[in-house]
Order: C-alpha cells, then sequence, then structure tokens
C-alpha cells in the first residue's frame, strides 16, 4: 500500500469544478460522492479510470502490481515516460492531472480472492480490470460474495480488432459483463477494442452511479 | 422451464442441477460465472445445487484479455 490518506468525504466544490461544464445535468454531484474501485490498471483499468474521473468520480480506489512495459502502450493510459514507473503511481498522476480535486487511495500489491474485500471496503462499485479469465472469475465471485448488493462491472472479450457488432453489454442481477464473451488474448490486444470496452464499463457504472439501469 | 440469458431454453426437471443446465447448454467453456435470478452461484456449488422451475439463468463466459 503507498497511501493510506483515506478520506471519503464529500469534496465541497466539486459541482462547481469548470471541468464539468459540460456535464449531463444531474449527474456531477451524484458522481462526486461516488467511490469507485479499479481491480487492475492495465488496458481496462487505466481507460475505465480516466473516463470515470472525466465524468466526476470524486473518489477511486486503484490496485495492481506491475509496472509500466513499453508493450502497455498499444492501449493503455500510459505514456513513454511512464515505462518502468508502477502502474499505481503513474495512472495517479495522469488522473489527478485531469482533476486535481480526485481523491485516489493506491494499492501497490496483487489482488487476491482473500484481500478484495478490505481493500475495496469503501466502493459502491467496482470496476474488473484483469486480463486473466481466471482472476476475473474470483474477483466476481469474491465481490458477489462480500458484498452482494454493490454492482461489479466486467470485461470479457476485448481481443482482436474489428467486430464492432459483437460488443454488448450482459447483466444479471449486480453483474454486468461488456465485451464479446469470446475474444481471446491469443488474437492479440488493440486500444480501438480494449478502449471501447473499458468506455462500456465507465459508462455502465456511471449509469449506476447516478441512478440509471446501465 | 428454465430460461438462460434471457434467449435459451432447458426443460426443468426434479432435481436439476446448474452443473446439468452447463451441460445442457453444451457449455464447455472453462471459466464461466453463474447466475440465478441474478445472484450468484459460486463454483463449488455448481454440482449441488438445484436450479427451480421457472428460474432465470445467467451464464457469463469470462475470456482472457484486458
Amino acid at each position: 500500500m503507498l497511501h493510506k490518506g483515506r478520506d471519503f468525504v464529500y469534496i465541497p466544490g466539486m459541482e462547481n469544478n469548470p471541468i464539468f461544464d459540460r456535464n449531463v445535468p444531474g449527474t456531477t454531484e451524484k458522481l462526486a460522492k461516488a467511490t469507485v474501485g479499479i481491480a487492475g490498471c492495465g488496458g481496462l483499468g487505466s481507460n475505465a479510470a480516466v473516463a470515470l474521473v472525466r465524468a466526476g468520480v470524486g473518489h477511486m480506489i486503484l490496485a495492481d502490481h506491475d509496472v509500466v512495459e513499453a508493450s502497455n502502450l498499444n492501449r493503455q493510459h500510459y505514456f513513454q515516460q511512464d515505462i518502468g514507473e508502477k502502474k499505481v503511481e503513474a495512472l495517479a498522476a495522469h488522473l489527478k492531472a485531469i482533476n486535481p480535486q480526485v481523491k485516489l487511495i493506491l494499492h501497490d500489491l496483487e489482488l487476491t480472492p482473500e484481500n478484495v474485500p478490505a481493500i475495496y471496503k469503501e466502493a459502491d462499485l467496482l470496476v474488473e480490470a484483469f486480463d486473466s479469465a481466471d482472476s476475473k472469475r474470483w474477483l466476481i465471485e469474491s465481490w458477489c460474495v462480500a458484498y452482494p448488493d454493490r454492482p461489479i462491472v466486467a470485461a470479457s472479450g476485448v481481443s482482436g480488432c474489428g467486430n464492432t457488432g459483437a460488443m454488448h453489454v450482459h447483466s444479471s442481477g449486480k453483474i454486468h459483463v461488456c465485451g464479446d464473451e469470446e475474444s481471446e488474448m491469443t488474437m492479440g490486444l488493440c486500444a480501438a477494442r480494449v478502449m471501447m470496452a473499458a468506455s462500456m464499463q465507465a459508462n455502465v457504472a456511471i449509469g449506476l452511479l447516478t441512478g440509471d439501469k446501465e | 422451464m428454465i430460461l438462460v440469458n434471457n434467449r435459451d431454453k432447458v426443460e426443468w426437471r426434479e432435481g436439476i442441477t446448474v452443473q446439468d443446465v452447463l451441460d445442457a447448454m453444451g457449455y464447455d467453456y472453462a471459466l464461466i460465472t453463474v447466475t440465478i435470478e441474478g445472484t450468484l452461484v459460486p463454483e463449488h456449488d455448481y454440482e449441488s445445487r438445484t436450479v427451480p422451475d421457472d428460474s432465470k439463468v445467467g451464464l457469463f463466459h469470462l475470456a482472457h484479455g484486458g
């Protein structure tokens, strides 16, 4: 863990921040109070986090144990100067560069089924952003068992390129899965498709946090 | 009748389990998340959890990549 400065109080003035002048009316106040957990800060997590901060989410809990590598730059929200840096720290800097008021809790560690409930205890909603399907499954299970009334927005099938019409949102109860649910990482990964899935995740999350269904 | 993913139908019978529904659907994916009426069924319960008649079952296929 890098920072312990837990501060989940409402941020006065967030709704008056000019960044959000063009926001959908009525969303900024709700998102400013929300806490979103991001499980993994790679292609899905980094891009979803950027979309959520731009939308006005006020609090975020980021966790990842990797450092930025050159091969990440084809789809992840990092830059040349981030190579070798811890992902949570590099991403936090980018998010703060968008909105310095956003409150971030960073965890530079490997997530496990055992530590997920405690790390995301304060989160209203969790964004699943792993690359391994096995990890996706245990994360969904761990979250749903610990917090059955809180949503999880996952992604499955984000690989390859093109095939845009296959992307969809599949929901049941508090579980929402974005992607085509088929394509595998062995096909390779391209920014446009990974970012599309990450944006779908962010959009579903924003809908849930602001009172729409998705 | 059991409705899977709001689309496919599996005939209900007494004692039918989550694993039976997966078999009936021909799901051989290794990584699946299952819900019954929106509530997650842990993987270790697939063989033992019975599915009530007229249930809505959600099957999510989890693929690598991110």
